[in-house]
């Protein structure tokens, strides 16, 4: 009996044809970025979820040797650290409590709209994709929990990227450092707004400042919630370097991620705003903002 | 001849290409991950030699598609790379078939060059940065481990009797 392609040579020249056009197409509408393959992945990325588990195993299983081999003492020590670090936070959120009521009675005499705590998901970080040259992670978080394309993605220390692509229980996320991210940010010192982007392996840039702008090494940036995507104040980066030269429009910065992106296992993920959020409001836009 | 015989030995060693494309070392310099061989063209090109009747470009394209969301990589772009080394394979069957090792690995290396010339200009064309050090690492070494992945799938595949249709399994070796 001969099976499907057992006609051997005969057909086969034109079946790589076909093959190689029906690529292209796909190709083609990945180009156009218009989507259509979206529920293709979604679909495929959920069976090899499994492979995913299975090649995320090392880490798992050094995560487990290191917490076996740990002493008693070893434990005792970081347990107390942790416990100095809960006390310290603790008392930082009653104090930011504080100035989160003041802050919404200020913002009520303006007239706008009190900023709400946004709704976070915990994910697990499951893989990181292997091409050197793309800065992308999966989380063990998708659809069926409400991760939806888009949505911004933080560890405790900074903004780590957005969600670019989601199967049922999982997710694909573009880090802040891949050269196709981009964030809208804000020097925190001087209030002057550029847009962070991400320099692949090479130096991060702050693009778009003027030469004659006030910005130097150590200024902490901040996302501006411009454009919508990120939430406003969570921190992106810190300036690394100032280029400035009087004959060019632009300044040369580079920025470091505040995030641990080599390193965070665990990740959130911004969902959105806790309570009723209306969309076309401009909560995140400052009424008055100056640059310069 | 029953057409599953065997069939879940070259399921299983995709699934272990495919687990071998994505895993993570958590030690290990960072310049390892450039040197990533291309495990889905290694073993596809074993079985398109081995058992031709059962690999084909087909099969090849559509496991290619699953390599294509494992690695967040534009879909059908690993499937006509595979498609290519598996057309490679049963054109020049009989001659493959007799190769050595070394004369295969040369084969392996051209594969895996227009493979990954293929994959990076793809991934040009859609705006990823390239590096010509993505083409050279990933080729070099595909070459390199083929003949484990050979001796492996030859030895196991003697054992369970997946059927090539020519019956000539492991004549390299």
């Amino acid at each position: 009996m001969e099976s499907l392609f057992g006609a051997r040579q005969a057909g086969v020249r034109p079946l790589l044809v076909g093959l190689t056009l029906a690529s292209c197409v796909l190709l083609g509408i990945e180009k156009a970025g218009v989507g259509w393959l979206q529920p293709v992945r979604s679909v495929l990325g959920t069976v090899v979820v499994p492979v995913q588990y299975v090649a995320d195993a090392p880490y798992k299983i050094k995560d487990f040797l290191v917490e076996f081999f740990s002493t008693r003492d070893e434990l005792m020590a970081r347990n107390a650290e942790l416990r100095r670090e809960l006390l310290r936070l603790n008392i930082e959120t009653a104090r930011s409590t504080a100035i989160q009521i003041e802050n919404d009675r200020l913002r009520e005499l303006f007239n706008s709209r009190s900023r709400l705590p946004d709704d976070v998901l915990i994910a697990e970080l499951i893989e990181v994709l292997p091409d050197p040259s793309r800065q992308e992670i999966v989380i063990d978080k998708g659809s069926a929990d409400g991760v939806a394309i888009d949505q911004p993605v933080i560890d405790s220390t900074g903004v780590f990227g957005q969600v670019a692509e989601t199967t049922l229980i999982t997710s694909r996320v573009l880090l802040i450092t891949d050269p196709a991210h981009s964030v809208p940010v804000v020097v925190e010192r001087s209030d002057v707004r550029a847009i962070a982007s991400g320099g692949g392996k090479g130096p991060h840039l702050v693009q778009y400042v003027p030469s004659v702008t006030d910005i130097v090494e150590g200024d902490r940036l901040v996302s501006s919630g411009l454009g919508r995507r990120f939430p406003y104040g969570y921190p992106v980066g810190v300036v690394n370097e100032v280029v400035k030269d009087r004959t060019q429009q632009y300044a040369q910065v580079g920025w470091t991620p505040s995030a641990a992106l080599d390193r965070s296992r665990y990740v959130l993920v911004v969902l959105g705003k806790r309570e009723g959020d209306e969309p076309g409001e401009s909560d995140n836009i400052e009424p008055a903002e100056s640059a310069d | 001849m029953n057409p599953l015989y065997g069939g879940w030995l070259i399921l299983a060693s995709l699934v272990c290409a495919m687990v071998l494309a994505v895993v993570r070392l958590p030690f290990g310099p960072d310049w390892l991950a450039w040197l990533r061989p291309d495990w889905a063209v290694a073993v596809m090109f074993f079985w398109g030699v081995a058992a031709p009747s059962r690999v084909g470009p087909m099969s090849a394209w559509i496991a290619g598609l699953f390599f294509d969301v494992l690695v967040g990589g534009p879909l059908g772009l690993t499937g006509i790379c595979l498609a290519l080394a598996t057309y490679v394979a049963r054109r020049f069957e009989e001659r493959l078939s007799l190769y050595t090792f070394l004369q295969q690995m040369a084969v392996v290396l051209g594969i895996a060059a227009v493979v990954q010339v293929v994959k990076r200009s793809a991934l040009f064309v859609l705006d990823v940065e390239w590096s010509t050090l993505a083409v050279f690492g990933p080729m070099f070494t595909t070459a390199l481990v083929y003949p484990l992945v050979a001796i492996l799938l030859t030895n196991v595949a003697r054992r369970v009797n997946v059927r090539g249709e020519s019956g000539q399994l492991g004549a390299a070796s």
